[in-house]
């Protein structure tokens, strides 16, 4: 593989502890730093630590053997912080889960990651010990567990993503991979520890869990949001606070700039960074932060869970690369492959492959795709694009029929599912789409065969019975009939 | 005006016809009311009152029953 052209890429070192042991580290040396911010409350370092101890002893003696999965279900709070960090001190293998996940599919995962506890936030009528969140994570009079009970090799997270077919796939990561990624994360963004950064997108999502394993590592502090239901709100709360980071996904911007117009060039005197992800960005919003922050760090990632962050973009510095994904970030290495598994030249399209610390260490109980993934040491992204000379990638497509709506991944077979159980559909097909709104950048757009007529509302009132908000399609048409191939197979690309 | 409110909540957030607007309501008690469903309900109460709202306006529209005095307060202005 050619060498990079050197960029302002940080030297990072491999973690040297868990981001349980920093966090616990930070609570020890700096009690009274503010850690966690809501709008309501305000936690320190010190106060942290204590929690996660506390709640860890409690944990631990829950679930017994080391490397037992728990799921933790809620919203952001510093609840969910505590029991996060909790559950790994405990030597415990944390599985985040959407505040607003279907029954269902909790109990899917519960049972497919064999959990031996969840901790909630709201009633979850689960096959394993449910308990109370906030009463698992407040003061008690338990004796802490003093010292974590994991090793950087031990297994930290088991995250669902969504899967081509429908069904998800768990991505196990260990405490190396988290901590390298936050410390490759931190070198490109330059957190410093004396920094307050927004943070309204949901922990249990990988791009915010990772704005948390960030902030474990450089030990600043973290205001959390309840999310993006009120896009004004959160900017209101960067200005009052004088926020010097925020991270949100490319819509986010999007919904500010549109409802808000150029009030968050307030911000210019004291946000010095912002990370996106997620989703790409469309030019002329590019262009429009680059402007209204001309001195703020505009830091952009292409990623997925498998391997956190992979490349990264500052839109200032490569304002002459801005269509591109970016150069690899700190301590990653990135390749593009044909098909045979060749290395490809600069200019020649394949799909493009990433390695380093970060990557995770299988897709849970799934040998066979966790061996296609990760290929001699690479893990393959799926995703298809190239180099060009000076070292950029670009994306060109992907292979998986995965839409990416708003940052977040929906897999049209789930969607499908549910609508064809409606009484007045005989079938359906979701595609991507450009959303008509030109906020989210895709959306899911419905094809339907309908044995009686029906109102798209009464559709989208089923769907909200069975699957998530944002997996509800945005545009509604009916056909005749589903393209599809000799074998069943839909034709999507037709639809 | 009241019926004009409920209908911009319906449209923004594609609700069936029964779906019944509360003054009480919020963001968890209406669904689709999420961050596209709320710049879809800035965007149809601007359109059907003939006002604008500002940054400090929009924030304070958290509940149905905030809305409507809002709409209120800036449609008699």
């Amino acid at each position: 593989m050619p060498l990079l052209p050197e960029r302002a890429r940080p030297e990072v070192d491999a973690p040297g502890e868990s981001l349980v042991a920093a966090i616990l580290g930070h609570g020890d040396r700096w009690p009274e730093r503010i850690a966690i911010r809501t709008p309501r409350e305000t936690i320190s370092y010190g106060a942290l630590a204590e929690r996660i101890r506390l709640a860890a002893a409690k944990i631990r003696r829950a679930i017994g053997n080391p490397g037992q999965r728990v799921l933790l279900c809620g919203p952001n709070s510093p609840e969910l912080v505590v029991a996060y960090f909790a559950v790994h001190a405990a030597g415990g293998v944390a599985v985040l889960l959407e505040a607003d996940i279907p029954r269902e599919t909790a109990g899917w995962i519960a049972h497919d990651a064999q959990a031996r506890l969840a901790l909630c936030s709201r009633e979850l009528d689960l096959p394993i010990a449910v308990a109370d969140l906030a009463s698992w994570t407040s003061a008690g009079d338990d004796r802490p567990l003093e010292s974590p009970q994991c090793g950087l090799q031990d297994p930290a997270d088991l995250i669902y993503t969504t899967g081509t077919s429908g069904r998800r796939k768990g991505v196990l990561l260990a405490h190396e991979n988290i901590a390298q990624a936050a410390l490759n994360i931190n070198a490109f963004v330059k957190t410093r520890h004396d920094d307050l950064e927004v943070m309204p997108l949901p922990l249990s999502h990988s791009f915010g869990l990772g704005r948390l394993r960030a902030m474990a590592q450089a030990g600043h502090c973290l205001l959390l949001l309840p999310g993006m239901r009120n896009p004004a709100a959160v900017l209101k709360q960067l200005l009052d606070v004088k926020a010097a980071g925020l991270a949100l996904v490319p819509a986010g911007f999007d919904l500010i700039l549109r409802m808000t117009r150029d009030r968050l060039g307030d911000a210019r005197q004291h946000l010095r960074y912002i990370e996106i992800g997620s989703a790409a960005m469309p030019a002329d919003t590019k262009q429009k932060l680059m402007e209204l922050l001309p001195q703020t760090r505009i830091c952009h990632h292409y990623g997925l869970t498998e391997a956190s962050r992979a490349a990264f973009t500052e839109y200032h510095a490569d304002r002459d690369h801005l269509a591109s994904i970016g150069q690899p970030g700190p301590n990653v290495s990135m390749a593009v492959r044909d098909e045979a598994g060749h290395d490809l030249g600069d200019g020649q399209a394949g799909e493009i492959v990433v390695r380093g610390g970060m990557v995770m260490q299988e897709y849970w109980m799934q040998p066979e795709l966790t061996y296609e993934t990760l290929r001699g040491g690479w893990l393959h992204t799926g995703d298809l694009g190239y180099r060009d000379a000076d070292g950029y990638y670009y994306l060109t497509g992907r292979q998986s029929d995965v839409v990416n709506v708003g940052g977040r991944k929906v897999s049209p077979e789930e969607v499908e599912q549910a609508l064809n159980k409606h009484p007045a559909v005989v079938e359906s097909a979701c595609v991507g789409a450009a959303d008509p709104q030109g906020v989210l950048g895709e959306c899911l757009k419905a094809c339907v065969v309908l044995r009686r007529e029906v109102r798209d509302e009464q559709l989208i009132e089923w769907l909200r019975q069975r699957v998530e908000e944002h997996k509800i399609p945005r545009i509604w048409q009916r056909v005749e009939k589903i393209a599809k191939t000799p074998s069943g197979k839909i034709q999507r690309h037709l639809m | 005006m009241t019926d004009a409110v409920a209908a911009a909540f319906h449209k923004a957030m594609r609700l069936k016809d029964s779906f019944a607007i509360a003054d009480s309501m919020s963001f968890d008690d209406i669904p689709g009311w999420d961050s596209i469903g709320h710049m879809n309900l800035v965007t149809e109460l601007e359109s059907r009152f003939g006002i604008s709202f500002d940054m400090d306006e929009i924030v304070g529209l958290d509940s149905v029953g905030a809305v409507r005095a809002v709409v209120a307060r800036k449609s008699a202005a």
